[in-house]
């Protein structure tokens, strides 16, 4: 006797589709599980076995063949425990095996019969529906959040004896789905007091998808800057919402209350994370890190120079192309990863460096190593470097309230939008744009040549901190809805130099200054 | 030959500077410790302990005083024995003065006094200012100007007077061939070439950190006056005033903001004493009389940055330097006091960058630039 059920599972970002065969010869009870199945997908004969016996309906007492077909594709995950028994349900004769035809079938089975949530449901849901699919099988736990896509009918089942009645054409009841409708509450960029050169840094940085590093004493507010930037970035497109909700949903991160949100993923691993949680990886299946959580959103690691080096580095790839392909023994897979990147650091070991009221007790050798500790490549990709210092308890009480996240907002989707049509493609900001195009359309005249040579004199400007101030001086012309990047706009830029200009002038600028006495 | 002796014993590894003029007279003479050394034995171990004796031995057998003086000069390196007129004669009376040192740079102008400007190595833009323009104003006075070479006051003074054509001394507390810190390298260039350094620890010395207060005595003991201008509570500034008043030198600060922790060292000095000093006039009345140069040694240096014209009043620029005036401020506190945004403000105060008329500190503070605050 032959059945076949069709399943799918994840391998990396990507849905696969698995087709789930059982075959019965022989009159020897044994099973044979075949097509590369991992330990967790080899125990669930274990499952199967319990979980049908409890549902009390009939098993095989013959050898079983389960095939995982494609073949040569490993197979991870708990994914196939349904399939699989309803195919052998199937061989049995309780049936039909036309009605297990065009339906996708996934999830894990209890030994009592009930059916299991598995991640990654609302990207199998979405990839079925790109592949034609018409229905698909989930458990009652992922409803919520696959039902959610329209154009492709999700069954939730709750346990096998439900989903046999289903294939059996009994009704089955559907829980009620209630979404919540309106975005969570992002904090506002009103709370933040103050700060006006951060905030302004801020705006800059979301409106031309430019890396920014805060560099500040503790208590100078560089965590609450970082968690205002998804609210200040523009909403996500339709397919980037689908796209974002895919990865989280493999990862096993939605909210089922609301598993389409258009807010930008926010992300703040410890500074303890190892470079494979960072970009991804794992042993033999490799898993999605911080910054494909991050994808179309904010990735901030506070503490900078407490990362390990290891873990930073990998990050310089990812920065300039906006994905990672991680290459394991028996996988190699791509996953998305275009984030921006906000980083804290303190101005020095202690943290006081600069402060009014403290003094920083670091000698000037400590302080140099801690800013070693990040590599100028990694540097040289962070466009804007701003300082924050710490507020009084008066200026806290006293200053009002700032621009609300909104206002900000509006003005960041008004430069995408003129960055989106001179680029001409979706998400290609000036910070990641190709470097010759945006000289081309900074159209420097004679005035701002002159200018930028006197910056790399007088301040000892770099090749590369050249082109990124260009790239921020052009984000801020377009801030301000202007054709050319004039000498304001690259004044301003400089202004976000801030790591080349002070370090200008307490350390550098001795061996510069000196040599030239 | 009493000078390549000298030389010689101060060159021994691990040679203390502060015991070498103890063993010298215990030997009753250089020449004398230097044979007693080389021979070894009891009467080495006796005055140096069996573990020197030793090592020191090898080492006596094998150096020749004579060609050892020759190699050094042949470097650029003069040897400075007590007495030697040179160097201020004050210094030879200091409770420790040093048995030797080794010198390279210029010859020291005679007749003139010499005066220490020492701080924080962390200064702020106010005391860098200050020192600068101190150190500038004596050196074109004449005065030479003694300070550590270490990061910020030390440095600046430096540079101050050589700016002005003065003459800088600097005393290090690692070998005089020896660049330390290595961010110096051009400052300690144009101080051999325009002035001298002075080190009691033969060339190619570590620059240790028990090296640094013994060198403090030194720059106290050289000078009449010992002026310090900025300094947390434990700074080797104060390390430096306390030799000075023990060994009957000046004491001057220089005063500033309240609230600036360098500031806490300086004003408990002027508390228990010291002279506040507001202008160059005020260190100078505490100095013996001399005769001013009209032509002071050197040409004085070549500006990179000119001077530019002051803004015109009422324009944003003045009006920034007007608030900066009054102290470092951030973008925030120019924000709330010119009623600005950010971006405009920020454009403005990179054209003051550049202008040279501001920098930036740590903490995202602007100050005015060193050269133009007083």
């Amino acid at each position: 006797m032959y059945a076949k059920v069709d399943s799918c599972s994840i391998l990396g970002m990507e849905v696969i589709r698995v087709e789930v065969e059982v075959n019965t010869s022989g009159n020897l009870p044994g099973i044979y599980m075949v097509g590369l199945p991992d330990a967790a997908v080899r125990e669930s004969y274990r499952r199967i076995k319990a979980a049908i016996a409890n549902s009390e309906l009939p098993f095989p007492r013959q050898l079983i063949t389960v095939n995982l077909a494609p073949a040569h594709l490993r197979k991870e995950g708990s994914y196939f425990d349904l399939p699989i028994a309803l195919a052998m349900l199937s061989v049995c004769g309780c049936i039909d095996p036309a009605s297990l035809r065009g339906r996708l079938v996934v999830g894990e089975l209890a030994l009592n019969g009930e059916v299991r949530g598995v991640r990654g449901s609302l990207a199998m849901a979405l990839w079925a529906k790109r592949r034609g699919w018409k229905e698909i099988l989930v458990p009652v736990d992922n409803l919520s959040e696959a039902a959610i896509l329209e154009g492709i009918k999700v069954v939730g089942v709750k346990d096998l004896r439900q989903s046999l009645d289903y294939l059996l054409g009994k009704p089955v009841p559907q829980p009620e789905l209630r979404w919540r409708q309106e975005e969570a509450h992002l904090p506002c960029l009103s709370e933040v007091k103050g700060q006006l050169y951060a905030k302004r840094a801020l705006e800059v940085a979301a409106a031309g998808g430019h890396n920014i590093l805060f560099i500040g004493p503790p208590g100078s507010g560089k965590s609450m800057l970082a968690e205002r930037l998804p609210g200040i970035l523009p909403p996500l497109t339709s397919d980037e919402v689908l796209e974002v909700s895919s990865i989280h949903s493999i990862a096993g991160l939605l909210d089922p209350e609301q598993p389409l949100s258009s807010r930008p993923p926010f992300r703040a691993p410890h500074h303890s994370i190892s470079h494979v949680g960072l970009v991804g990886g794992g042993k033999n299946f490799p898993r999605p890190g911080e910054i494909t959580l991050s994808h179309r959103g904010v990735l901030f690691l506070d503490e900078l120079p407490e990362f390990r080096r290891d873990a930073l580095e990998v990050l310089r790839q990812p920065l300039e192309t906006g994905w990672v392909s991680i290459s394991r023994s028996l996988v190699s897979t791509t996953f998305p990863a275009r984030f921006l990147l906000v980083a804290g650091m303190n101005p020095c070991p202690c943290g006081f460096l600069g402060d009014s009221v403290r003094a920083c007790s670091c000698p000037p050798g400590r302080i140099r190593n801690y800013y070693a500790r990040i590599s100028g490549p990694l540097l040289d990709r962070i466009d804007l470097q701003v300082e924050v210092s710490r507020l009084t308890p008066r200026e806290l009480v006293e200053l009002p309230d700032g621009e609300r996240s909104e206002e900000v907002r509006e003005r960041v989707i008004r430069a995408r939008e003129i960055q989106y049509r001179r680029w001409g493609g979706d998400a290609v900001t000036n910070a990641c744009v190709d470097i010759s195009l945006l000289r081309e359309a900074c159209c420097l005249g004679e005035e701002e040549k002159r200018f930028l040579y006197l910056v790399a004199e007088r301040l000892g400007f770099t090749a590369r901190g050249f082109d990124r101030c260009l790239r921020v001086a052009r984000t801020i012309a377009d801030l301000a809805g202007r054709e050319k990047v004039g000498v304001a706009d690259l004044a301003e830029a400089v202004q976000y130099r801030s790591l080349e200009r002070m370090w200008g002038s307490m350390f550098m600028q001795e061996v510069g200054h000196g040599a030239g006495l | 030959m009493e000078r390549a002796y000298r030389a010689a014993l101060a060159c021994l590894p691990e040679m203390n500077p502060l015991s070498l003029p103890k063993l010298i007279r215990m030997a009753g003479g250089a020449e004398e410790l230097w044979r007693t050394l080389r021979n070894g034995g009891e009467k080495a171990a006796a005055l140096v302990g069996w573990e020197k004796e030793r090592a020191w031995r090898t080492q006596c057998r094998e150096t020749d005083p004579g060609l050892l003086l020759e190699s050094l000069a042949r470097a650029g390196i003069r040897v400075i024995i007590p007495g030697e007129e040179c160097l201020p004669a004050a210094l030879w009376s200091i409770y420790d003065p040093p048995a030797v040192l080794f010198c390279s740079g210029r010859e020291t102008p005679s007749g003139r006094p010499w005066v220490a400007i020492v701080g924080a190595r962390k200064a702020t833009g106010y005391g860098k200012r200050c020192a600068e323009h101190l150190a500038g104003e004596l050196g074109r006075c004449g005065v030479v100007v003694v300070s550590g070479a270490a990061y910020g006051i030390d440095a600046q003074a430096h540079r101050g007077c050589l700016q002005a054509g003065g003459f800088t001394v600097a005393v290090l507390g690692c070998g005089i061939d020896r660049i330390y810190p290595p961010e110096h390298a051009g400052l300690l260039e144009a101080i051999k070439d325009r002035g001298c350094l002075l080190s009691e620890y033969p060339p190619g010395a570590d620059p240790l950190p028990w090296r640094f207060p013994h060198r403090n005595r030194l720059i106290a003991g050289l000078c009449q006056a010992v002026l310090v201008v900025e300094a947390t509570e434990k700074s080797g500034a104060l390390i430096t005033a306390e030799y000075a008043l023990e060994e009957g030198r000046e004491v001057l600060a220089v005063p500033g903001l309240i609230d600036n922790p360098l500031t806490r060292g300086t004003h408990s000095l002027i508390q228990s004493g010291a002279k506040l000093v507001a202008s160059v006039e005020d260190i100078l009345e505490e100095l013996p009389p001399f005769d001013l140069p009209l032509q002071v040694t050197g040409e004085p240096a070549g500006e990179d940055v000119e001077p530019a014209l002051f803004p015109a009043s009422g324009s944003r620029e003045s009006v920034l330097l007007e608030i900066l005036r009054e102290g470092p401020a951030t973008l925030d506190v120019l924000a709330r006091l010119t009623g600005e945004p950010a971006g405009p403000l920020l454009e403005t105060l990179t054209g003051l960058h550049l202008k040279g008329w501001i920098c930036q500190e740590p903490g995202g503070k602007y100050v005015l630039a060193p050269r133009f605050g007083a």
